[in-house]
This record gives C-alpha cells, sequence and structure tokens, in this order.
C-alpha cells in the first residue's frame, strides 16, 4: 500500500513536472497559445521516433542508465513519510539512503554518456562527475546538519524535529544548497554539466525516440523526488496546520518543484572550470559554515 | 609499436598538456559543419585532450548571412547570433524570446529580454577575457549583439587586423569556453579570422 504511494507521486508527478517545465519556458520565451499539451506531444512524438544507434555502444548500460535513473528516483522516495507512521520503507537512516541515490546517480549519469562510445556524450559523462561530486558532497554537510536537531538519521524523526521550527529558517543556507544538489541531481540549468547545450546536449547526445523520451522522464523523476525530499528535510514534510498531512507534503513538493524549475531556465550555467572553482572555493565552505551553524544551533 | 591508423581511425596518442601536466590521450574529430552550437557552415578539426582543445584547424568556413541589406536585417542577424550564446549559458528560453524578437522584429522588447539577461547571471558566467580580439571579449561582444544596434563594422576592425586567427584564440580553452568563443564572432569577422588554410603536409600521418 505505501508502496503504491510512491508509485503514484511518480506517476503524477512527471507529467506535471513536465507541464510547469513547458509553462515556465512559455512564460520566459513570451510564447503565447496553449502550453498544456505541448509535453505529450512531444513525449507522443518521440515514442515513435526511431531510435538512433551509435558504432559499438555498450548496449546493457545504454539501456540500463535510464532504468536505474529511475530506480534511484523511486528508492530515494521510498523513505519519504507521507504522514506519522505512514512510510513507504522505514529504515533508521533513511538519510543515508537519499545520500547513496544520490551518490550513484552521479554514476549513472556517467554510464549514460560513457555508453554511447560517442565524443560528446563522453566529454559531458566526465564533466559531469567533476562537477557532480562535489555537489553531493555539498549536500552531505547539509544532510547531516539537518540530522544534528533531530538526533537522528531517520527521516520521520528529522520531520518531527521540525515542529517547533522547519529547517529552512534553523539552517538558512541548508535549503539554497540542498536545492543546486537538485539541478546537479536531475540535470538542470546552471547545474545541467552532463546534458549541457554547448555538447549538443552532452550525454544524451546521440539518443533518440524512445531512449530519449525514457531519459528526460527519468529526469523529471529524479526531479520529482528530489523536490519531496527538499520538501521533508527543509520544509516540515507533512507538517502542517489543518490539511492532512499527505496533501501539505504535496503542496510543499510541488512548491520546491516549481522553484527548481524556476531556477533551471532563469540562471545562466557558467564553464565548467569556473564552477569547480566556485564549488570548492566558495560553496564548500559555506557548506561547512552552515553545518556549523546548525551543530550550534542544536547544542543550545 | 604504437600509433597508426587500425581500422582507418587514428590510434589516440597522448601529447603534451597544455593546462595541468597530466598527459591524457589526444583525440581528433571534425565538428560541423552542422551542429547546434556552432555557426552554420563552419567545420573545424579539433584535437582534444578530455575537454580541452589542443588545436584546431579550419576546414569549411562559416556560411556568410548578408547584412547589407538593412539595419533590421542587421540586428536580427545579431540577436540571433546572441540567442546561441544564451543557449551555450543553458538559457534555451530566454535565447528562443530572442529568436523571436528577431524574426518578428518587435525591438520594443529588447529592453526586456536584456533584463532578463542580465538577472539571470549571464555576464558572470562568462569569464572576462575569454576569447579577446582586438580589444573586446566574448562578454562585450554578447552585449554588444543584444544591444542589437546597426551600424556597419567598427572603427577599429579592419581587414589588416593584427594576423590573429581564430584556431589560436582555440587553442587551450576548454570545450565550453571554445564553443562561447566561436559563437561570439558575427558573420563578417568569424569569416577573416577562420580561413581555410592550404592543406598542410602531412608529415606526422595518423599522428594527431
Amino acid at each position: 500500500m505505501a508502496i503504491l504511494g510512491i508509485f503514484l507521486l511518480l506517476i503524477v508527478g512527471i507529467p506535471l513536472a513536465a507541464i510547469v517545465d513547458r509553462l515556465v519556458y512559455v512564460k520566459i520565451a513570451g510564447l503565447s497559445g496553449p502550453a498544456l499539451l505541448v509535453p505529450l506531444q512531444s513525449a507522443a512524438f518521440l515514442l515513435f521516433q526511431q531510435s538512433n544507434r551509435t558504432e559499438r555502444p555498450d548496449l546493457l548500460n545504454w539501456l540500463l542508465a535510464p532504468v536505474s535513473y529511475v530506480v534511484l528516483a523511486a528508492v530515494g522516495l521510498s523513505v519519504v513519510p507521507f504522514e506519522p507512521g505512514f512510510v513507504p520503507v522505514h529504515l533508521d537512516v533513511g538519510i543515508v539512503l537519499w545520500g547513496m541515490c544520490e551518490a550513484l546517480t552521479v554514476v549513472v549519469v556517467f554510464l549514460h554518456g560513457w555508453s554511447a562510445n560517442a565524443p560528446l556524450p563522453l566529454i559531458g559523462a566526465y564533466r559531469y562527475v567533476a562537477i557532480g561530486l562535489p555537489v553531493v558532497l555539498l549536500s552531505m554537510f547539509v544532510l547531516i546538519g539537518a540530522a544534528l536537531p533531530a538526533q537522528s538519521l531517520s527521516i520521520p524523526a528529522i520531520v518531527d524535529s521540525q515542529r517547533t521550527l522547519i529547517n529552512a529558517v534553523r539552517q538558512p543556507l541548508g535549503l539554497p544548497l540542498f536545492l543546486m544538489l537538485g539541478l546537479s541531481v536531475s540535470l538542470r540549468g546552471p547545474f545541467d554539466y552532463g546534458d549541457s547545450s554547448d555538447l549538443a546536449s552532452g550525454t544524451a547526445a546521440e539518443i533518440s525516440g524512445s531512449a530519449r523520451l525514457g531519459w528526460c522522464v527519468a529526469k523529471l523523476a529524479m526531479l520529482v523526488s528530489f523536490s519531496a525530499m527538499a520538501a521533508t528535510i527543509f520544509l516540515g514534510g507533512y507538517l502542517g496546520l489543518l490539511l492532512p498531512g499527505p496533501l501539505w507534503l504535496l503542496i510543499k513538493t510541488a512548491a520546491v518543484l516549481i522553484v527548481m524549475v524556476v531556477a533551471g531556465q532563469v540562471f545562466a550555467r557558467t564553464p565548467v572550470s569556473r564552477m569547480l572553482t566556485l564549488l570548492w572555493v566558495v560553496l564548500l565552505p559555506l557548506a561547512f559554515l552552515d553545518l556549523l551553524i546548525a551543530g550550534l544551533g542544536a547544542m543550545r | 609499436m604504437m600509433g597508426g591508423t587500425p581500422y582507418g581511425r587514428p590510434m589516440a596518442m597522448t601529447m603534451a598538456d597544455v593546462r595541468d601536466g597530466l598527459e591524457l590521450d589526444a583525440f581528433t574529430m571534425i565538428v560541423g559543419p552542422f551542429l547546434p552550437m556552432l555557426p552554420p557552415g563552419l567545420q573545424l578539426e579539433l584535437t582534444l585532450q578530455g575537454d580541452l582543445v589542443q588545436s584546431a584547424k579550419v576546414l569549411r568556413p562559416p556560411y556568410y548571412e548578408d547584412t547589407t541589406h538593412g539595419c533590421d536585417q542587421q540586428r536580427a542577424v545579431g540577436l540571433r547570433r546572441a540567442a546561441r550564446l544564451l543557449e551555450l549559458l543553458e538559457l534555451a528560453a530566454m535565447a528562443r524570446r530572442c529568436r523571436r524578437i528577431a524574426d518578428t522584429r518587435q525591438w520594443e522588447m529588447l529592453p526586456s529580454l536584456r533584463r532578463m539577461v542580465a538577472l539571470s547571471g549571464a555576464l558572470a558566467a562568462i569569464p572576462r577575457g575569454l576569447g579577446t580580439y582586438l580589444g573586446s571579449d566574448v562578454r562585450e561582444r554578447m552585449m554588444r549583439a543584444l544591444e542589437a544596434v546597426s551600424g556597419v563594422g567598427r572603427p577599429n576592425e579592419s581587414d589588416t587586423a593584427d594576423g590573429c586567427r581564430l584556431v589560436d584564440l582555440l587553442a587551450g580553452l576548454e570545450w565550453g569556453e571554445a564553443m562561447l568563443v566561436i559563437s561570439s564572432f558575427d558573420d563578417a569577422t568569424l569569416l577573416r579570422i577562420a580561413p581555410v588554410r592550404a592543406e598542410e603536409p602531412q608529415a606526422h600521418e595518423g599522428y594527431h
């Protein structure tokens, strides 16, 4: 029953994310006309388009990459509690499981670029590893900062610890830093170094048809999963007045998702060497500072 | 024995590195003439080390879009170039807006686009001094393209420039930066600095 919740959230969330993505695009591009059906039309187009093959690809990994990506999104989502006592998978170390999903995403995106056996996807793959790893590091500090006040690595306990004050307030640097991780794991905008446009969409440069559709769906699945996780860890998840818990979780997830989509389309991506410097010299020390603030706050 | 061209493909060979001393296999590939991030028609032979351009050779010059028909067309061509730069900065929606302005000639929509681009941090995202040519870098050229001012040439642009070539600007740049530099030049400048060189004698057949 609880496992069904994960699939339901993904099945509803993925098309909604695609529609939000399109709406924001239309708004910024200044286009007119109905936008709601366009994602569906593109999906149908991709579904019936011929699938491309490169010379001697690593077929197994090429097929497995989008599948593993969706699985990672679903596994990450499985530790998000929908209401008190209702968690698809109850784990005492839920937040570690999510951390694992983040780290393995780097592997999956790398494999996706690697297995095409073509130069542009391969450059995208290596580049994503270089950026993805420090971003995951960044999120680890932030997540520890969220676990400190709860004195637990279990996600229901982290939600419970936010009854008096949500982590987004308690740990002001945490949410923005965590959102950067979200942009990175869902390959979006300023942190899209795997599928970037200067490589003709990088790891996805050589795929078309249903393979491309699968990859796009996988990215959206990770976006939905990340949004639910961010809503849970930083915005109190199911906590809220009047409305039932699951509804609060959905509202907060949708809010994070919209912020992510907008951020993905309005912020520019800097060349990779600058981003590396920015990550190691500015953002990681900021994450340390965030952890210090959270630690001192938890000691009081 | 190393090198050669087994199965018609040159073997990857290491080369002295221009960045950090880490010697990677050099890989030579031909890009263009039709890649979304390059000016249409331009075909380059790039020798890469990872994502670093070691050397470049122009195989085919870009198409030249004749802009002598009027300043409206000149502005539109400049805006489409700016749109390609915005796309390289992962600002696809703004690039679309930019192309729409160029197509519909609604110049009054330009200030709002410029505001959006400024807020996106696009300028900060481009390293200062990247692709400096005749005193202007990619940043400056992008801003000028977005202003969409008409007017033929600038006083310090002449055919007898300093002999600087596109391939010299590209050597040592990371892939993304190289794409930004290529897309930042207008057609006339690009044609001038990207001449197709007469085929050099292949002294080291297969050794790229």
